[in-house]
C-alpha cells in the first residue's frame, strides 16, 4: 500500500500539469461583449422579460434563433408593444443573440432556401401535422430555424392565441380542437424536434469562430442571364464586421461570351460565427449577401440580391484564396455538342497543370490561375456523361449530339402585381429552360438523363386555365421577356376588368427551342397573384 | 362520395360533372398563405380564380379579423391605425408595407 500513494501523486501531478499546460480556450464571444449584450437586453427588453435571481430573462433566455429571427422579434415588439430603439442598438442585440442564443450550422442547413430568399421554393418533405398548423400561413423554414422546449413552444401557441383569435376558426383549424392540438401533441413534437439544448449547438459554441478577411474567389448562376466568377476582397473592421470590395465578370451561359462587369464595395457582418450578412454597392445598385461559411471558415455559400428586389439575385459559392483550397469550382457551360466548337470557362483557385477532355480537342485560349478559357470539339463517338481534367482536377461535362427534351424551372412559379403609384414593388419570377438527353436507356425522365444546362429558348406566356381564359388573364396579368423574367402588371383594381378585378392571372409559361428542324416545347405554371404587406426577412 | 347522396339539382349537377380539380392547399410556394378559404394569394386550387378581387373592394372587412395574418396587417390588434382610409379602393396606393427594416 505505501507505493500507491506516491504514484497516485506522481498520477495527479501530472493530470495537473497537463491541464495547466493547455491555454485556456478563448471564447468566441468576449465577455467584454457578453456584458455590453447583456446591458442592451436589460435597458431594451426586462421592462417586460422579468431578470430572474439566475441571470435569465423571461422568454428570452430560452429561445434561439437566427439573426433575422431574432431581429424579427425585435421588429414585433417595435410594432407590437411599443419598443423604441435605436437603429444601432437593434442590430447590436442581434448581433448579441444570435452570437450566444443563435443556431448550429447544421441546425440551419436543411432550410437555407428561404434564409437566402429564393424565390419559388416548394418546401418538401414537411410534418403534415405541422404543415396544418404552422406553414398554411408561415413558410415551414419560419419554425424550423427556432429552438425551444415543450413549454415555450406552448407559450408561442398562447402568443397566437392571444393576438389572432381568428387562428381557431380559420380552414385547418376549425374542424379540431385546434386549442388542444397546438397545445398538446404539436407542441410536444416541436420541442422534441428543436429542442434548446443540442449538441450542435453547444459543439459549436466550443469550435474556433474563423476570421473571414483575405482573399475569396465567388462564382456564382444568375437565372436567365448566365454565370459569373469574380472576386471578393474582405478587411476586418473589428467586432465580427468586415469591409468588402468586388469584382466580378458575367458569362453567357449559353455561347460562353464575356459579358458586363459588376464591381463596388460593402459592408459586411457575421453572426454566430458562421452567418455571413453583407450589403454592398454594385455599379450603383444596392445588393445583399446571405451567405453561410463552412465550419472551417474557408468557404461560403449563398445568394447575392438586390435590395429592393430580393426575387432577383444570384446563387453564390465563394472559396478562400488559400493554397489548401484548389480545383475547379464552375464550368460554363457545362455541355458539349458533338461536333461543334464550344467555348468554355473554367473558374476556380489555384488551377494549374493539363486542361483535357477525353474524346474532344481543346484549345486553351487564355489562362490565370483562377480562369480557364478553352474552345473544345468533341467527335461524335464521345456522347455521354464526359469530365473536363484541369491537372489534379475534374468536374462532369455532358458530351451530346442533341437535346432531346426541355424542361422549364421553376415549374411552379410565383409573381405580385405591384407600383401603380403604391409603396409595394412588382416580384418578378424568372424562369429557366434547361435542355436534357434522354441518357443511355433513351427513355425520358429517368435517373441517366444528362442536363445539359440553361438553352436559349423563346418565351411566351397563355391562359393556365379556361377561367383564366375566361377572365383574359394573359393580357391583364403581365409580360414575358426573352430572358425568362416575368414582369407582373401593375397593382390596383383594373377597371377594364370583369369585376375592376386585380392584374392577377393563372399563366402557363412556355419555352421554345429550336433546333435545325424540330422545336422542343416545355411548360410551367405560374401563379401572377397580389402583393404582400407584411414582408419579414423569413416569410 | 359514395355514403353522399345528392338532395337537391345542384347537388346532382355536382355529381355529374366530369371537372375534378385536386385541391392542394399545402402544395404551392413556401411562404404563401393559401388555407384559410381562400388563401390570400393562392386558392384551394391553386389558382386565383376564386380569390376575393379585387381585392382592394373588401380589404378591411378581411383584415379586420385578421385573416390572413401572415401577409396582411390585422386592424384589430396588431396594426390598428394600418392605413386607415375611407375609400380602400380609391386609396389603396396610401397602403404602407408593416415589416421596420433597419
Amino acid at each position: 500500500m505505501k507505493f500507491i500513494a506516491p504514484i497516485l501523486s506522481i498520477l495527479l501531478l501530472t493530470a495537473g500539469l497537463s491541464a495547466c499546460s493547455e491555454a485556456p480556450k478563448k471564447s468566441n464571444v468576449s465577455e467584454a461583449e457578453k456584458v455590453t449584450g447583456r446591458t442592451l437586453v436589460s435597458d431594451n427588453c426586462s421592462g417586460c422579460h422579468m431578470e430572474a435571481e439566475d441571470g435569465t430573462f423571461s422568454r428570452i433566455s430560452f429561445i434561439r434563433k437566427t439573426p433575422e429571427g431574432w431581429d424579427m422579434n425585435i421588429a414585433r415588439m417595435m410594432i407590437f408593444h411599443g419598443l423604441e430603439i435605436e437603429p444601432q442598438d437593434r442590430r447590436a442585440l442581434v448581433k448579441y443573440l444570435a452570437d450566444t442564443q443563435g443556431l448550429a450550422p447544421s441546425e440551419t442547413a436543411a432550410h437555407r432556401d428561404i434564409l437566402e430568399r429564393k424565390h419559388n421554393v416548394i418546401e418538401q418533405g414537411v410534418d403534415p401535422d405541422l404543415a396544418a398548423m404552422c406553414a398554411r400561413c408561415h413558410t415551414y423554414a419560419r419554425v424550423a430555424l427556432q429552438r425551444r422546449d415543450k413549454a415555450e413552444w406552448q407559450n408561442l401557441v398562447h402568443m397566437h392565441l392571444g393576438q389572432w383569435a381568428s387562428i381557431e376558426y380559420q380552414m385547418l383549424a376549425r374542424e379540431r380542437d385546434w386549442r388542444a392540438d397546438a397545445l398538446g401533441p404539436v407542441a410536444e413534437k416541436l420541442g422534441k424536434l428543436y429542442p434548446l439544448k443540442t449538441t450542435a449547438w453547444t459543439d459549436w459554441q466550443k469550435a474556433e469562430w474563423k476570421d473571414m478577411s483575405g482573399s475569396w474567389y465567388m462564382v456564382g448562376h444568375v437565372p436567365g442571364i448566365g454565370d459569373m466568377g469574380g472576386s471578393m476582397t474582405v478587411k476586418a473592421a473589428g467586432e465580427g464586421k468586415y469591409q468588402t470590395a468586388f469584382n466580378m465578370t458575367f458569362t453567357d451561359d449559353n455561347t460562353g461570351a464575356e459579358g458586363i462587369n459588376l464591381t463596388g464595395m460593402g459592408k459586411s457582418i457575421v453572426h454566430t460565427g458562421y452567418e455571413w450578412r453583407g450589403t454592398a454597392t454594385l455599379n450603383d445598385v444596392k445588393y445583399r449577401q446571405i451567405w453561410a461559411a463552412s465550419p472551417d471558415g474557408n468557404r461560403m455559400t449563398g445568394r447575392f440580391f438586390k435590395k429592393d428586389h430580393p426575387e432577383d439575385g444570384m446563387t453564390i459559392t465563394a472559396w478562400r484564396n488559400i493554397p489548401e483550397n484548389n480545383g475547379i469550382m464552375s464550368i460554363v457551360p457545362a455541355a458539349l455538342k458533338a461536333g461543334k466548337a464550344t467555348e468554355i470557362v473554367i473558374s476556380g483557385l489555384n488551377l494549374s497543370g493539363d486542361i483535357s477532355i477525353p474524346g474532344a480537342e481543346v484549345t486553351v485560349k487564355q489562362a490565370s490561375d483562377s480562369r480557364i478559357v478553352i474552345s473544345a470539339l468533341a467527335q461524335d463517338g464521345a456522347t455521354g456523361p464526359a469530365k473536363i481534367t484541369v491537372g489534379n482536377d475534374s468536374a462532369p461535362l455532358a458530351i451530346y449530339l442533341q437535346v432531346d427534351y426541355l424542361k422549364v424551372t421553376p415549374e411552379y412559379g410565383i409573381s405580385r402585381v405591384g407600383g401603380g403609384g403604391g409603396p409595394i414593388p412588382k416580384v418578378a419570377a424568372q424562369f429557366e429552360a434547361v435542355g436534357y438527353t434522354f441518357g443511355p436507356d433513351g427513355k425520358q425522365g429517368t435517373d441517366d438523363d444528362v442536363n445539359l444546362g440553361r438553352l436559349p429558348v423563346i418565351w411566351q406566356v397563355d391562359n393556365y386555365s379556361p377561367a383564366a381564359a375566361a377572365m383574359q388573364d394573359v393580357k391583364y396579368a403581365g409580360h414575358i421577356t426573352e430572358n425568362g423574367t416575368f414582369i407582373p402588371a401593375v397593382a390596383g383594381p383594373n377597371p377594364e376588368r370583369k369585376y375592376g378585378t386585380n392584374n392577377a392571372g393563372d399563366l402557363k409559361v412556355i419555352a421554345s427551342y429550336h433546333n435545325g428542324t424540330r422545336t422542343l416545347t416545355a411548360e410551367a405554371h405560374l401563379i401572377a397573384t397580389v402583393q404582400r404587406w407584411n414582408n419579414p426577412p423569413i416569410m | 362520395m359514395k355514403h353522399l347522396k345528392p338532395l337537391n339539382k345542384k347537388a346532382h349537377r355536382l355529381t355529374q360533372s366530369d371537372e375534378k380539380q385536386e385541391v392542394f392547399a399545402m402544395q404551392t410556394v413556401a411562404g404563401c398563405t393559401t388555407s384559410t378559404d381562400p388563401g390570400w394569394e393562392v386558392d384551394p386550387f391553386g389558382s386565383v380564380a376564386s380569390l376575393c378581387q379585387p381585392m382592394e373592394a373588401d380589404l378591411y372587412g378581411c383584415s379586420d379579423p385578421c385573416w390572413w395574418p401572415a401577409a396582411v396587417p390585422d386592424t384589430v390588434n396588431t396594426y390598428p391605425d394600418w392605413s386607415k382610409l375611407e375609400n380602400t379602393r380609391k386609396n389603396w396606393r396610401k397602403l404602407q408595407a408593416v415589416f421596420p427594416e433597419d
